[in-house]
């Protein structure tokens, strides 16, 4: 079946799914598994007909397979612009595979929970997503096509050095492990800078979840490794999981002391989270820079006990928001902005706010009214 | 960053040669351009010291020499490097030089033509090490070793590489 933006509205990604409570830090890990096949010239180093040749031995396998007999497939050509960049902000692709052509294919099952991409960087990539901290479930979701595949097919590897990939210093078990943060608390105390830093020195990457809209935009944080190296992926695994333990510890004493410095009546945090209720609720125009920090303060004020929200949540306005930004020109419309504006200037006009936002926010309570 | 035209290592120093109103572009890593003898205040004879225009010509003719190379390598890829391996595969047609510029391979069977090329410990790894063997000597023995490569940097008039070193002696006081 082809795919569409309203194809992948079926199913909100796991960073936008609810989770339990005592769970809202890690919003979901992902798994990235690169395999190719050897005789094949790499995909950047191919032409189209090499990439078709590559592609006519792996759909066909793929689609054998239990569970991607009815995925959703599609040539990247076939793709229009808004539909790549859905996918791409729901992370479910990489920029490399966002910007590919002919010969190059992409295959999303239908509980979305796994994303191939054929011909990307590498013959076959494969990104798995699992809500929540659950890396097993996550490793053995990752390792179930390529195992399947195996039987038919081989792969590209030698004794010394593992899987071969196009870049050599990422050969070895060909999998790169990710996890999603929510840091609000730790983003309002201006603690981040000195979390990049350590980061980097444990040997961890950390980007934006947000890449186009700024460094600390949305407080949402995606922290990866490198490549595993050959008979290395225990370790890197284990390094992630505590590192990441670290972090959710180290948020909820920082959501902590925000709510005694409530308690004590300093009006810091609830002013920040207040204000960010105030523009979701009378901004005529909100630019998707300040829906995404609002949202994510407004979540961050659910977990203090600041604020109660009776009907949607705000991961499901998240989730909504996302699909929509990419719909490009549904955030121009009632502006003057080309439908290609930059995602920071455009807004969404009061016509989407009134059936999105206000729903949500009119059935938000806010408990820290201002004192007079 | 630019690499070796000789080695393909890491360049660390650039020449701009300009000839009959020609400009043209060296890059050197220091090792090259010190067994040429194009730095090494050792290698200058007292005349070339004291008498800036023979140090000149001296110069002139290595970069000569080196251009033509350059030009010679530009025309025919395997005369590239004089090595005893493969400069392009021949699954994919993919050259040493292209894994130079990129730092990619072509197809799962360039591991094996530039096996020698990857089993070389990369840049980053080397300056690690390097940095590792700084760390063990002792505090005098650093400071002896900078104060000599000081001594040295001033002496080729290597201005930058000085200031560099004076400010790192600087921070051991």
């Amino acid at each position: 079946m082809a795919l569409n933006i309203q194809q992948l509205k079926k199913h909100r990604p796991v960073w936008f799914r609810e989770n339990s409570v005592g769970c809202d830090v890690v919003l979901g890990v992902m798994g990235r598994l690169v395999r190719n096949l050897p005789g094949h010239a790499f995909p950047g180093w191919s032409t189209a007909e090499g990439r078709r040749a590559v592609a006519d031995i792996l759909l066909p396998a793929i689609l054998r397979q239990t569970g991607f007999k009815t995925a959703d497939c599609a040539e990247m050509p076939q793709l229009d612009y808004a539909t790549r960049r859905a996918i791409l902000e729901r992370r479910q692709i990489s920029p490399c595979m966002a910007a590919r052509q002919d010969g190059c294919y992409l295959l999303i099952n239908k509980k979305q929970d796994t994303v191939i991409m054929v011909n990307e960087e590498e013959h076959l990539a494969i990104h798995s997503f699992v809500q929540g901290k659950d890396f097993d479930h996550l490793l053995a979701l990752l390792e179930r096509l390529p195992q399947a595949l195996s039987r038919e097919l081989s792969f590209a590897e030698n004794n010394s050095t593992g899987y071969l990939t196009s870049l050599p210093g990422e050969a070895g078990e060909g999998i790169q492990l990710y996890a999603v943060l929510h840091l609000p608390a730790m983003s309002l105390s201006n603690m981040m800078p000195q979390i990049n830093r350590s980061i980097e020195k444990l040997q961890l990457n950390i980007a934006p979840f947000y890449p186009h809209l700024g460094e600390e935009c949305g407080n949402m944080y995606v922290i990866y490794t490198n490549p595993a190296p050959q008979g290395a992926l225990e370790d890197i695994l284990n390094h992630l999981n505590t590192i990441t333990d670290s972090l959710v510890a180290r948020e909820y004493q920082v959501r902590d002391r925000l709510k005694e410095m409530h308690d004590n009546g300093e009006v810091f945090p609830s002013d920040r989270i207040n204000r960010s209720y105030a523009l979701l609720r009378y901004a005529p125009a909100i630019s998707q820079a300040e829906w995404v920090d609002a949202l994510s303060l407004l979540k961050l004020g659910i977990s203090l006990g600041f604020i109660s929200s009776e009907t949607r949540s705000a991961d499901e306005l998240l989730a909504e928001l996302t699909a929509l930004q990419a719909e490009g020109g549904d955030y121009s419309e009632g502006c003057d902005l080309p439908p290609r504006a930059h995602p920071r200037e455009a807004t969404l006009p009061e016509k989407r706010r009134s059936t999105i936002i206000q729903p949500f926010i009119h059935h938000t309570t806010l408990h820290t009214a201002p004192r007079v | 960053m630019k690499k070796c035209q000789i080695c393909g290592k890491r360049a660390s120093i650039y020449l701009t040669q300009i000839i009959n109103g020609q400009a043209s572009d060296l890059a050197l890593c220091e090792e090259c351009a010190r067994t040429r003898g194009i730095f090494d205040p050792q290698s200058l004879t007292f005349a070339e010291k004291f008498f800036p225009e023979a140090f000149k010509k001296r110069v002139d003719k290595i970069v000569r020499e080196l251009i033509s190379k350059a030009e010679e390598s530009d025309g025919n890829e395997k005369a590239l490097h004089n090595t005893d391996f493969l400069t392009r595969c021949p699954s994919c047609r993919f050259t040493l030089a292209d894994f130079r510029n990129t730092g990619r391979l072509g197809c799962p069977d360039c591991y094996s033509v530039f096996a020698n090329e990857l089993e070389q410990p990369s840049e980053g790894v080397q300056e690690q090490e390097g940095a590792g063997e700084e760390q063990k000597l002792s505090p005098a023995l650093q400071r002896s070793r900078l104060e000599q490569q000081l001594q040295a940097a001033i002496e080729r008039e290597d201005y930058e590489t000085a200031a560099a070193l004076r400010d790192k002696l600087k921070e051991m006081n």
